[in-house]
């Protein structure tokens, strides 16, 4: 019968899956073992990378990835004659073992197509070529496998894998894996050619069979080495099993692949040989491997000694790595989301109980003010009735004594109705939020999962730049959304080869500045609240600064004026933008924002952030904070003139009430001093572009103070409606990405809310947007200032007519010279030019005359503030064009004001 | 047993024998009319069924309204048509995106197609209707004031885009109908990059 493609493929999925775990941990036990670990736990990690290498050609033989298995087989081979390799060869060896190990994912993106593969063959190649350098003498090619579409069912004829039934193919699967378990043995079977039939193993142990098994009572053979010469009485695993399985298999060799041997492969430091047929596998060869396979039989491995060459039996070969007993269950992720999104709804139910709860309680909140009125108007008529409407009265009172009964009976029914559905409500939270969390933690794994390649990767990464570099993981046991953890591997790869480019110096350079000479990079996970923050830091010569101002200029990003202003932080944010590095003029700085815009969009997609801290010769570190579910966000809700809008609570660092008179002047836009330092003060809706309305004077103004390390901000609102845990959506595409908006939320009542960007807000926030915030408060003027461009030598000179000016309502562009100031004019736009006469390089008297010149500026006015006096001084300055000529010995605030306010036209 | 029983028993077994005659006889007789109407039944299902007339590159489109102007759109673009629901704007994006609206739990954007196409044109009344459409990119709804009928319209008997329409209508057109209907392509319409919201921070 043949197997229903949809089963192959589900099989093929699996073994992908499968093989990607074996070739990281492959990696990371080479890692260690590069990285120095010696004697037994040298011993334990080749032993492991053996068996794993062995896993994965056997489960790759049984489906036909005969690529795979080809290439796993060949990685194989060079692990087997790691234990006795030359230390002096080992860089080249793992480098090699290291590409074959890269190109496996190559190989199981090609399988099962038979066409040969070029890159696999010289993976290969080079793989046959470290171990024929390190058997000299021995020096022969790598034996073929056998032709992985092939299985051997017990009564040995051979069929073809796509025409096996999937059962059939499900427990071949199995049996694979199951019988290429006992790595130590098969590791003898590397390290030991079969020469002698009768020969004992040299150890007790070492007389397990090396591959038998049974398998529902039919006995097979296990792995994929050749069939036994006997029967299968003593079944020999691997390709360095007995030559006659290779001569009697060799018509069936995969194309193109290795010849097989004409003898065994030899390891060095092998004295005894057993023969193949014997009892099986008899790994009576090097010391080391017969105290793996001791070690192994001791793990309490159910395969018993088998010294008569019966079928030992492996009821069940324990999955490697794997010890934990604990029961799993495989569950599609569509299924799961499919059940987060009820859960969603379900949420979403809760927060209509509580609006209900609300009407609930505003109900009664009625009923009881009525029951007040009734008691006091019940005690008027009772008092002050008068007595000619005695009867009238008693029966009145009579009546309104029978309808506060009611009421009392109604409000105490209501109250009972409000407490018990305030119960309902509560249990109902605390219910759905278990039931979340569950929910949730179904679909976390490890921080590991992602982690675990990259220790590998770093250390190819740094090898190929020439570098040394350390990996330092913490807190890789955290857990984290599926999603977010398959969303996170990029970033994290990105950032890596960042810090390996520009975070760790050469080992030259670093002892040259005291440092290690071998480099640090620290992946520093920690959960805080409802957020992750992974941190990723180097110990490197820090961000060079003025590099990035070079490069934003080159890029276009900044003015050169622009970018010699720039704080640092936002240089700094500037490595997020995108384009920046990629041209390469800007030399060594180039490649230091490679992929972070990448990054940043990625990590923006999960509803987290990322940004930038550096300091120069300590390190540079890239702060990535993450909403530790990407669907629960726990947030603020504000007003901004009529909208709603939702803040993460996570970038919330303070919320705070102030006056008017709390709001300062600084350096061109409005503070407040939060903690004895000044704030940026914004009104949310002027970043947004919504029109500004904040509460009137008297009432104080709810402000937000969001920040990221040293950035901070404060956002002045119309009102905090209420804090919600909201579920967080992203917008559908056309609107892939909108400035400021991270996303949206559906409240209970089926309003869209759209939730904020606070790194887009700071970034709005800062810098060459300030002009656009002075319509903080409704008594600062909304209209575009004239901008001014102001050129002294004097720095105090600049100051304080910088400061004069800009009091007086002008944007101020200050510069020294008048080589600067004709920059300057060239790149942007000014209305007035206000410049001293005696400067260096260029005078007042030059500059003006050079603007009067220019076509575009020749209408720009020009003042010459000057302390040259002399009436000759004054005819030269407005023979070359100025506008006004004010002399420093007079200067008046009012009058110097005053005249470039009329040469504007703002008189 | 008396007799009254008994009458009663026996006037059941009659019934009984009748029913069963009955029954046996309505089984013989559907037997012989088993192939006539079986050959019958084969001959109806087999038949072509009546259809409209719909000329081969004819397309079904329908017709709705918004700002005075018509529009209509294949209907196999449109994914479902609804009644407007509640819109949240979104700051900083172009005017013709109205804003946000939930639909099926995501949150989708709501364009206004005079807006777009013409960016000076003003919409007076609000909306009413939601066309909604998405295809592997994008999902989207078009707002509508009215919604009219479905049509068959001939791809020959459409006439071309004027060259005097904007750029990105003659891109997505597939032309005018007599009594001015704009017929769009809105699959492809909605996918032009220019319609993009793809800002960096």
């Amino acid at each position: 019968m043949a197997l229903d493609d949809a089963a192959f493929e589900a099989l093929c999925e699996t073994l992908r899956n499968e093989a990607v775990e074996q070739v990281e941990r492959i990696g990371t036990a080479l890692l260690l073992v590069e990285r120095g670990a010696e004697g037994s736990a040298r011993e334990q990690l080749i032993d492991e990378a053996f068996r794993q290498a062995h896993n994965m050609k056997g489960a790759a033989s049984s489906l036909g990835f005969a690529h795979t298995a080809r290439l796993a087989h060949a990685i194989e081979s060079v692990l087997a004659s790691l234990r006795a390799m030359d230390y002096e060869r080992a860089p080249e060896v793992f480098d090699t073992l290291n590409a074959g190990l890269s190109t496996v994912h190559h190989a199981l993106r090609v399988d099962p197509n038979p066409e040969p593969d070029l890159v696999i063959l010289e993976a290969i190649e080079g793989l046959e070529a470290v171990l024929l350098a390190s058997k000299p003498s021995h020096a022969l090619p790598l034996p073929a496998p056998p032709p992985p579409p092939v299985v051997r069912p017990a009564d040995g004829i051979t069929v073809a894998t796509r025409s096996r039934s999937p059962q059939s193919i499900l427990r071949q699967h199995r049996m694979a894996a199951e019988a290429a378990a006992p790595p130590p043995n098969v590791n003898a079977g590397y390290a030991e050619p079969k020469t002698k039939h009768s020969e004992p193993p040299p150890h007790p142990h070492a007389s397990v069979p090396l591959v038998s098994s049974h398998y529902d009572g039919a006995p097979i053979p296990a792995g994929f080495g050749p069939p036994p010469p006997v029967g299968f009485s003593s079944p020999a695993i691997g390709p360095y099993g007995p030559s006659t399985g290779y001569v009697a298999r060799a018509d069936l060799a995969i194309p193109g692949g290795i010849t097989p041997p004409p003898a065994p492969v030899v390891t060095p430091g092998t004295s005894s040989g057993n023969a193949p047929g014997t009892s099986a596998g008899s790994p009576g060869t090097s010391a080391g491997a017969a105290v793996a396979a001791a070690r192994s039989m001791a793990q309490g491995s159910e395969r018993g000694p088998n010294a008569t060459g019966q079928l030992p039996k492996i009821p069940n070969a324990p999955a490697p790595l794997r010890s934990s007993t604990e029961e799993t269950l495989r569950v599609s992720m569509k299924k799961l989301s499919a059940l987060m999104a009820q859960v969603g709804e379900l949420l979403a139910a809760r927060v209509r109980t509580d609006q209900r709860l609300a009407e609930l309680r505003a109900v009664l909140a009625a009923e009881e003010e009525r029951l007040k009125a009734q008691t006091s108007i019940r005690a008027m008529v009772r008092d002050e009735a008068p007595a000619k409407l005695e009867g009238w009265s008693e029966r009145l009172v009579e009546v309104q004594n029978e309808d506060l009964e009611h009421e009392r009976l109604l409000v105490r029914r209501l109250r009972e109705i409000v407490r018990a559905f305030e119960a309902d409500a509560l249990q109902s939270t605390i219910l759905s939020g278990q039931l979340q969390e569950d929910i949730r933690r179904i679909q976390t794994f490890p921080l590991a999962s992602v982690l675990e390649p990259l220790p590998r990767a770093v250390r190819n990464m740094a090898r190929e730049a020439g570098k040394m570099v350390d990996l330092v993981i913490t807190g890789a046991e955290l857990e984290l959304d599926k999603k977010v953890l398959e969303e996170l591997r990029d970033p994290l790869y990105h950032l890596l080869r960042n810090a390996i480019d520009h975070g760790c110096e050469h080992p030259g350079p670093r002892t040259a500045a005291g440092k290690p000479s071998r480099g640090t990079i620290r992946i520093r996970a920690e959960h805080r609240g409802d957020v992750v923050t992974i941190t990723v830091s180097d110990d490197g010569p820090g961000v060079d600064i003025a590099g990035v101002r070079r490069a934003a200029i080159a890029s276009g990003l900044a003015s050169a004026l622009e970018a010699a202003e720039m704080p640092e932080h936002r240089v700094l944010e500037l490595l997020f933008a995108p384009g920046l590095t990629t041209r390469s003029e800007v030399g060594e700085l180039s490649g230091r924002g490679v992929g972070l815009d990448a990054v940043r969009t990625n990590i923006e997609r999960l509803h987290g952030t990322v940004t930038v801290e550096s300091r120069q010769g300590v390190g540079t570190s890239f702060v990535i904070v993450l909403p530790l579910t990407i669907y629960v966000v726990h947030s603020l809700l504000l007003r901004v003139g009529e909208e709603q809008f939702a803040m993460p609570i996570s970038s919330i660092q303070r919320i705070l009430r102030i006056s008017a008179t709390d709001v300062l002047e600084v350096e061109r836009t409005h503070a407040i001093v939060v903690d004895g330092r000044p704030i940026a003060l914004v009104p949310l809706a002027t970043l947004l572009g919504l029109p500004v309305e904040l509460p009137p004077p008297p009432e104080r103004i709810p402000v937000l103070v969001i920040g990221i390390g040293e950035t901070r901000c404060a956002l002045a609102v119309r009102e905090i409606v209420s804090d919600q845990t909201v579920l967080a959506k992203n917008l559908e595409p056309p609107l892939v990405r909108v400035r400021n908006i991270a996303g949206a939320t559906i409240l209970g009542d089926g309003r869209v809310v759209l939730m904020l960007n606070p790194i887009d807000l700071l970034r709005s926030a800062s810098g060459r947007d300030a002009d656009r915030f002075r319509a903080l408060l409704p008594r600062v003027e909304n209209r575009p200032k004239p901008r001014l461009l102001l050129v002294d030598d004097s720095f105090t000179t600049r100051a304080l007519e910088r400061s004069v000016l800009e009091v007086a309502g002008f944007d101020v562009v200050a510069v020294a010279d008048g080589n600067e100031a004709l920059s300057a004019l060239e790149l942007e736009t000014f209305d007035i030019v206000v410049s001293d006469v005696s400067m260096p390089e260029m005078s007042g008297l030059e500059l003006c005359s050079n603007i009067r010149q220019n076509e575009r500026l020749r209408r720009l006015p020009v003042v010459l503030v000057t302390s040259l006096g002399s009436d000759d001084d004054r005819r030269a300055g407005l023979a070359v064009g100025a506008d006004a000529y004010i002399v420093k010995s007079e200067f008046d605030h009012e009058v110097f004001v005053k005249t470039v306010n009329e040469l504007v036209g703002r008189a | 047993m008396s007799a009254r029983e008994e009458s009663v028993y026996e006037k059941l077994r009659t019934s009984l024998a009748e029913l069963e005659e009955k029954l046996r006889e309505g089984k013989t007789g559907e037997r012989e009319v088993h192939p006539r109407i079986l050959a019958e039944r084969t001959r109806r299902i087999a038949r072509e069924p009546t259809r409209l007339d719909r000329a081969p590159d004819s397309i079904s489109c329908i017709v709705f309204e918004r700002s005075g102007r018509r529009y209509a759109v294949q209907l196999e673009s449109v994914d479902e048509v609804g009644p407007m629901s509640r819109i949240t704007r979104v700051p900083g994006v172009p005017e013709y995106f109205l804003g946000v609206a939930a639909r099926r739990g995501r949150i989708v954007a709501v364009v206004d197609l005079p807006l777009l196409f013409t960016p000076d044109a003003r919409s007076e009344s609000s909306a009413e209707h939601l066309v909604m459409a998405s295809n592997a990119e994008v999902v989207c709804a078009v707002a509508a004031d009215a919604l009219h009928n479905i049509i068959e319209v001939n791809r020959r008997t459409i006439a071309k885009a004027m060259p005097t329409f904007p750029p990105l209508v003659q891109r997505h057109t597939l032309g005018v109908l007599e009594d001015r209907t704009v017929v769009l392509d809105l699959g492809s319409l909605l996918s032009d990059r220019s319609l993009r919201v793809e800002e960096r921070g």
